[in-house]
């Protein structure tokens, strides 16, 4: 119900029938990688794809062995990525994710889900996609402005908290792996990342007090 | 509204999010943000950080042909997803969408007033994920627990020495736990529980059922 509701207000700003997402992003942004994937969604836009596709799988293949796949599997895996991009468009939703986040996440399922098959060799379900599919009715909205405040929240923290997340989050590393890495106790790296996560929290937090 | 009152801790939802759960406890993670918007909005924030560190990253270049190779891929046509329809003993309850897509087993009595259906998932790599459905007021023998244990209450409610447990809530149990949770006395109860090992019976009723309950 709260899905219908949102989507209501937001299209009435522009005319009472359902006014299809691209015609309004092309009156405030040409072509953003929104844009891209919502041209996918509604008409299989195979340049709007291609354009995609440039922006980002460099980018994918670069995640992906930097959690240590190799060039070869990074490359699949990152067409894999693009793939689904393009069959899941239908899915994205701007109000929920920009788009750099909504496809670092399919990037990121794809890679537990081939670790996962590395295992036993068995598929994984189609539903962990619902990251993106569920709605309810005090969900947070991620937006733009909201990554903008992360960005700006890691910048604000220090070194070695920063470290801690870089690792943590973007090389895949266990906890005690970060330990090892960084040569800490396994307590202080537990802490330095909960305390950052704890930071960039009470960062978004104070910035939304400041705007309200 | 979030009526929820218990949610799996900061250390279970970064794990969740990284894939370092075993699948079964991954499966009950998934069931409990399908109904909790406070973890979902967690989990948001957790994939806009990496998704910060993703954006900041240098790129790796794609073999020559990958553009060629992706546009061909587009066209061709989409494997028929699995869906598995809930068996009709389930179909009076909302079973979460991620159990749909992986399928249940025949369920089976495992006490006198529970039984049992597990999940079609490979206990060695996978771990051990199950319906457990329990009459009201019933108390489970005590047990211990190798390995974390996962639950989520999908209709009824029970609790244990932390306190009650209603619907949608996660109740998760570290190694070496032991409790004896009562189902609540109102309604029945239905959960989602994951677990790593067989439990451990640490009285006479349990170690006598333990061979029917097979979990």
């Amino acid at each position: 119900m709260q899905i219908d509701l949102a989507k209501n207000e937001r299209t009435s700003e522009f005319s009472t029938k359902r006014v299809i997402p691209q015609r309004k992003s092309q009156m405030v942004h040409e072509n953003s990688h929104e844009d891209l994937i919502l041209a996918i969604a509604n008409d299989k836009c195979r340049s709007s794809f291609a354009q995609l596709f440039k922006a980002f799988a460099p980018k994918i293949k670069a995640f992906l062995m930097s959690q240590g796949l190799n060039g070869q599997m990074a490359e699949e895996l990152a067409q894999d990525t693009l793939l689904s991009v393009w069959r899941k468009a239908h899915l994205f939703d701007e109000k929920k994710a920009k788009a750099s986040t909504w496809i670092y996440t399919i990037a990121r399922n794809l890679r537990i889900d081939f670790a996962r098959k590395e295992a036993r060799k068995k598929q994984l379900p189609e539903n962990l996609w619902h990251d993106f599919e569920i709605k309810t009715a005090d969900e947070k909205l991620i937006d733009d402005e909201n990554t903008a405040k992360i960005q700006a929240a890691l910048a604000n923290l220090n070194n070695e908290q920063k470290e801690v997340l870089r690792l943590s989050f973007f090389e895949n590393l266990s906890h005690s792996q970060v330990a090892d890495a960084l040569g800490l106790p396994l307590g202080t790296v537990k802490s330095r990342i909960r305390i950052g996560i704890l930071k960039i929290k009470e960062m978004i937090a104070r910035n939304e007090d400041i705007n309200e | 509204m979030n009526s929820v009152h218990h949610h799996p801790n900061e250390d279970i939802l970064l794990s969740y999010h990284k894939g370092e759960l075993p699948f079964a406890h991954s499966i009950v993670i998934a069931a409990h943000i399908e109904t909790c918007s406070h973890c979902q909005s967690e989990l948001a924030l957790l994939n806009d950080i990496g998704a910060t560190f993703f954006d900041a990253q240098d790129e790796i270049l794609m073999d020559e042909n990958a553009l060629d190779l992706a546009l061909a891929r587009i066209e061709r046509p989409q494997d028929e997803l699995k869906e598995c329809r809930a068996p009709n003993y389930l179909a009076q309850f909302d079973i979460p969408s991620i159990v749909q897509s992986i399928g249940i087993k025949n369920r089976y009595w495992a006490a006198p007033g529970v039984w049992i259906a597990p999940l079609e998932i490979d206990p060695k790599s996978d771990g051990m994920a199950y319906f457990m459905y329990a009459k009201k007021g019933l108390e489970m023998p005590l047990h211990k627990h190798d390995g974390m244990e996962f639950t989520q209450v999908l209709y009824g409610s029970l609790s244990d020495q932390n306190g009650e447990y209603k619907v949608c809530d996660f109740m998760g149990v570290e190694d070496d736990y032991d409790h004896s949770p009562i189902i609540g006395s109102q309604t029945d109860c239905l959960c989602l529980i994951a677990t790593e090992k067989p439990i451990r019976p640490l009285n006479l009723m349990g170690k006598l059922l333990q061979p029917f309950a097979r979990i």
